[in-house]
């Protein structure tokens, strides 16, 4: 543990500063901080698809929205407050989503991958700016004030909800998300992700279903901010989630940040090489050894000394026990 | 029944002719750069932007309107100079540096000519205002077709068979084809290699702003345009296959005439009927229904 000592030392102290300073700042910009957590928290989940996968997602504002118009049709259509309960659901419906689209995205790459992904957004967009009975087209839709751990908030002013509880809770979410997307990038999971991107072509075969549950990561992420960036404002005029507004904003957000933001530094101690993993993956997933392998691989044994590498995730072989030929690319 | 039919396919044709052109421009610079320029729809917003003022313009300086065409497709030659300067100035630099990276930047050209255009001509919606009906209307079995429509789709056409004699049978064109297929050994070969992408993306970008220029007598010119068109542009190149001219051609004709089927049945299916075909395409041919046989 002791190499990433200083980096976590640094992000433990940035969540304290975050935490001091509505005691410095004036209003208006500690409302500016609850948009940059939203932002934090998306890009997590950008940066684990582009950076630790490759892959490059221009359809990233499809599961903001989705999680900003859950939480709008929860509240004002279905009267659910509960904020926990709210970003639960944004975070169904946002990997039932993405594992519809992503099924078909992941089968492409490069320039076809980020412009499907772009493509489903626009279709999303479309359909939300059309449907104005449901979701008001581009006037928006009203979010109402949730309730926050149970709490019920609706006496306070609305600004001082926004830079008090609220403030804190959207920090919360964003340390509980960098603490998830933490782990999971020094998990095996994370580890197959980088062998996919750094040799797609070993990795292919098993890499591909990989690449989509880590698109359903993504969007976890890309919505819980979805689902908390509407709230954040509570009176009608800026809480209304504005289709157009959010797909700027977020292309904008992207570009910053993408790289780094969360980008591991070297697992600690001794960097398990894929073999290793592996034979840990083969024997801690009965379903390998149940001849899944054989099943699901087209190539046959050409593939069996490397599909270890990457089956290691109990992802994969769930997968590739319920959906074997999904898994293999087409293309 | 005749009626509707014409109607579809005319409306069709016509967006079909836009959607060509953009899609060319794409295409052209696919093929030969090798980069996927997502600029290809800002190049379209500024041609249509373009547009509006050399035909307000020209129109002050006495041009009679029946010529505004002339106005139209000068706008679009000249707003076509930008294409060197985003060639020379912000592609050059990635030729060589992962696809990803490369969708960014033009992706990054995108937003800031958009920003560009709104510190131009701003937010407003802008029209050429009463010009496009100037060449009246045209009764077919009860149908009517404007008299635009139809000139737009004479003129795309028309530099249809202008690109394509381009290619084959001048040396620019076997350049372009040789670079396509092979550009290190067309750099062997004496060919300047840089001089040729600065000439192919500046056509990319005359076929982007002439499209505009033509479709905006039409309708108007919107900040959002551009960011539209990439998407269409996308589902034409994929449904055409990548790279491909004749592919540009056959898929604006199946998404412009698909498009103009939706909007007059059922509206609300117009982008979801042409990414089911897209879907459909990638599906069960994804190289393509007419892929490039060469680059």
């Amino acid at each position: 543990m002791r190499r990433t000592t200083l980096q976590q030392a640094l992000t433990v102290l940035a969540f304290v500063v975050l935490a001091l300073l509505p005691l410095v700042l004036d209003i208006y910009r500690t409302r500016l901080l609850i948009t940059f957590f939203g932002f934090g928290i998306a890009l997590l989940g950008f940066n684990l698809l582009f950076a630790h996968a490759g892959l490059m997602s221009f359809g990233h504002a499809l599961y903001l929205a989705l999680g900003a118009y859950t939480a709008a049709f929860m509240t004002s259509r279905f009267e659910i407050y509960s904020m926990e309960l709210i970003v639960l659901t944004a975070i169904g419906v946002a990997a039932l989503v993405a594992m519809l689209t992503g099924a078909l995205c992941v089968r492409y790459v490069e320039v076809y991958f980020a412009m499907l992904t772009f493509a489903f957004s626009m279709l999303f967009y479309t359909a939300l700016l059309k449907t104005y009975h449901l979701t008001g087209g581009d006037e928006g839709m009203p979010v109402d004030r949730p309730h926050l751990l149970g709490l019920d908030l609706t006496d306070v002013a609305y600004l001082d909800f926004l830079t008090g509880p609220y403030y804190y809770y959207a920090l919360g979410v964003l340390i509980l998300a960098t603490f998830i997307m933490w782990r999971l990038v020094r998990s095996h999971f994370g580890l197959s992700l980088r062998s996919i991107r750094d040799n797609p072509q070993k990795a292919e075969f098993l890499g591909i279903p990989v690449q989509r549950y880590q698109l359903v990561c993504l969007c976890h992420c890309g919505d819980v901010r979805g689902g908390w960036r509407s709230p954040d404002g509570t009176s009608r005029w800026s809480g209304r989630c504005r289709t157009r507004l959010l797909d700027r904003v977020w292309h904008r957000g992207i570009y910053g940040a993408a790289r780094r933001l969360c980008q591991p530094s070297r697992p600690p101690g001794r960097r398990p090489g894929v073999h290793q993993s592996a034979r840990r993956g083969a024997v801690a997933d009965p379903v390998l050894a149940l001849g899944v392998r054989c099943h699901s691989c087209r190539y046959g044994d050409c593939c069996s000394n490397w599909t270890d590498g990457t089956i290691g995730s109990p992802w994969t072989a769930t997968h590739a026990r319920f959906a074997p030929t999904s898994i293999v690319s087409r293309s | 029944m005749l009626a509707t039919i014409i109607d579809i396919l005319s409306t069709g044709a016509f967006s079909a002719s836009i959607l060509f052109l953009v899609a060319s421009g794409l295409q052209v610079v696919f093929g030969v750069q090798k980069i996927f320029n997502l600029a290809c729809g800002s190049f379209y917003a500024l041609g249509a932007y373009a547009g509006v003022s050399f035909v307000a313009a020209f129109a002050r300086w006495g041009l009679p309107d029946p010529l505004f065409l002339i106005s139209l497709l000068t706008g679009g030659v000249v707003i076509a100079a930008v294409g060197p300067f985003i060639e020379r100035g912000l592609l050059r630099f990635i030729y060589g540096r992962e696809e990803a990276f490369q969708l960014l930047l033009t992706f990054a050209i995108v937003l800031m000519i958009e920003d560009v255009i709104k510190l131009i001509w701003g937010r407003q919606p802008l029209t050429t205002g009463a010009v496009y009906l100037e060449f009246g209307s045209l009764s077919l079995f009860g149908a009517t077709i404007p008299g635009y429509n139809l000139l737009v789709i004479v003129v795309a056409i028309g530099i249809a068979f202008g690109i394509e004699f381009l290619l084959l049978h001048t040396n620019f064109g076997r350049i372009m084809r040789g670079t396509a297929n092979d550009s290190l050994m067309s750099q062997a070969l004496g060919v300047d290699i840089p001089f040729l992408y600065v000439r192919v993306f500046t056509l990319g970008t005359l076929l982007g702003t002439l499209g505009g220029a033509l479709q905006v007598p039409a309708t108007q010119a919107i900040t959002e345009m551009g960011v539209e068109q990439i998407v269409l542009a996308f589902a034409v190149v994929v449904i055409g296959g990548l790279g491909s001219m004749r592919g540009a051609l056959v898929g604006a004709l199946i998404v412009g005439i698909s498009q103009a089927l939706a909007i007059s049945i059922y509206p609300e299916a117009e982008v979801f009927l042409i990414y089911a075909i897209v879907v459909l395409v990638l599906v069960v041919r994804p190289r393509g229904l007419l892929p490039a046989t060469t680059a």
